[in-house]
C-alpha cells in the first residue's frame, strides 16, 4: 500500500488514542483508576503501564532506527510476514486471550496518575516518529522483537503494532471505565 | 472506592457525599459459601459491594436458581426485605471471600427525605434496576438458549470474567454443558 497513507493513519490513530486518554482517564481520581474488576483483571492504570512498557523500548528502537535515514524513502509497503502475524494477535477486534510475558505484565501494582502523564508523552513522541517516518524506508526489517531479539520487524509493521496493540488495551480500559459506577442489583 | 464513585454522580455535592458517607456503618466480610442473607431472613441493610462477588438465587426444592450477581460497586439487597421489612424469599451467597459496607434502611430513608439529591439518586437506580428487570424477563421468555446468552453477553460481558459459568448457565435457565457447547 501506498506509504504515506499508511503512515498517515496511524497518526490519526494515534490522535485518536491521546484524546481518548486524556479525555475519559485522566480526570478520574486514583481509587477509580486503580479499580480492578476482578483479582486477575487489569485496572485502567495497570493497562496504560502495559502499553508504557512497551513504549519504552519500541520508541527507543524507533528513534535509533529512524535516526539513520535511508538512502531514499520507500513509495509502497507491505507487511513482513512475522508483521502480519504481530498485529494479527494485538488487534483490538482479535478476541482471544493473549498470554502477556512477566515483565509486561503490571498485575497487582499500585500506580499513581503519573502512569497516565507517560503515557500521553509516549504519544507525543509516537507523532514525532510518525512524522519522521515519512522519510524513511518502512520496509527495511530493523526492529527486534522485544521478547525474542534474534527476530526483527520492518519499521512500518512495528509502527503499526504499536497503535494497534495501544488500540486494544486502550479499549480494554475503557470497558473498566464503564464498570467505574454503581449498579443497584436485587 | 464508594466516595469515589458517588463524587461521579454530577448533581451529588460534596457536602450531600459528606453527609452520606458515615452512614455506611456495617462492615461486613463474608469467606467463600457464606451468606449475606437466607431465605425468611429479615435484612434491613443496603449493601456496597467492595470486592468479591455473590450470587443471588431462590433456593427451590428442585435447584437453586440464580436470579442475579453482584460484584465489586454493585449495591445489593433483598429488595422486599429492605424496602418492606419481609422475609427473603431469596438467598445471597459469597462466590468468594467478599467485603462489603451496609447502611441500615432507617439511615437511608431519613437521607432520601432529607436531601433531594438523594431522592434522584434513589429514583435514577430504581429506575435503572426495573429497566433491567424488564430485560431480564424477556430473557425469561426467549425459547432459545442461544438467544438468551447473546442478550446477556451483550449487556454485561464482564460477568464471565467475574461469575464461575455454572451460575451464570444456572442464570441463564440453561445446563453447564449447554452453555459450554454454545461458547
Amino acid at each position: 500500500m501506498d506509504a504515506t497513507t499508511f503512515l498517515q493513519n496511524l497518526q490519526h490513530r494515534t490522535q485518536q488514542l491521546r484524546a481518548t486518554v486524556s479525555t475519559d482517564f485522566a480526570p478520574l481520581e486514583p481509587a477509580l483508576l486503580n479499580f480492578k474488576p476482578g483479582p486477575d483483571s487489569w485496572s485502567i492504570l495497570e493497562c496504560l503501564e502495559h502499553l508504557n512498557r512497551y513504549s519504552r523500548y519500541y520508541n527507543a528502537r524507533l528513534t535509533r532506527a529512524l535516526a539513520s535515514p535511508a538512502a531514499r524513502p520507500a513509495q509502497e509497503f507491505s507487511y513482513s510476514w512475522l508483521g502480519r502475524k504481530s498485529i494479527e494477535a494485538v488487534r483490538p477486534e482479535n478476541r482471544k486471550p493473549q498470554k502477556t510475558l512477566g515483565r509486561m505484565n503490571p498485575n497487582h501494582s499500585q500506580l499513581t496518575k503519573a502512569t497516565v502523564e507517560e503515557f500521553l508523552q509516549h504519544q507525543t513522541e509516537l507523532l514525532a516518529l510518525l512524522i519522521q517516518a515519512q522519510a524513511a524506508d518502512l520496509n527495511r526489517k530493523s526492529i527486534p522483537v522485544e521478547f525474542f531479539r534474534l527476530l526483527r520487524l520492518s519499521l512500518g509493521d512495528t509502527l503499526e503494532f504499536v497503535v494497534a496493540h495501544q488500540e486494544r488495551h486502550v479499549q480494554q480500559a475503557e470497558r473498566v471505565r464503564q464498570q467505574l459506577r454503581l449498579e443497584l442489583s436485587v | 472506592m464508594l466516595a469515589a464513585l458517588l463524587r461521579q454522580v454530577p448533581f451529588l455535592t460534596e457536602e450531600d457525599v459528606a453527609a452520606f458517607l458515615p452512614l455506611w456503618r456495617r462492615a461486613t466480610s463474608l469467606k467463600r459459601g457464606e451468606f449475606l442473607i437466607q431465605a425468611g431472613q429479615v435484612e434491613h441493610h443496603l449493601y456496597f459491594v467492595r470486592e468479591g462477588a455473590l450470587r443471588i438465587y431462590y433456593p427451590s426444592r428442585a435447584e437453586e436458581i440464580c436470579v442475579g450477581f453482584a460484584y465489586g460497586n454493585t449495591l445489593v439487597c433483598s429488595f422486599p426485605s429492605f424496602v418492606a421489612g419481609q422475609p427473603s424469599e431469596y438467598c445471597i451467597q459469597a462466590l468468594r471471600k467478599s467485603e462489603l459496607l451496609g447502611i441500615s434502611r432507617a439511615d437511608f430513608s431519613a437521607i432520601v427525605e432529607a436531601r433531594p439529591n438523594f431522592a434522584r439518586f434513589w429514583r435514577l437506580e430504581l429506575e435503572r434496576a426495573v429497566m433491567g428487570r424488564i430485560e431480564r424477563e424477556i430473557d425469561l421468555l426467549l425459547p432459545e438458549p442461544e438467544r438468551r446468552l447473546q442478550r446477556l453477553l451483550t449487556r454485561s460481558p464482564h460477568l464471565f470474567q467475574l461469575i464461575p459459568k455454572k451460575y451464570i448457565a444456572s442464570y441463564l435457565r440453561m445446563t453447564p454443558e449447554t452453555l459450554s457447547r454454545l461458547r
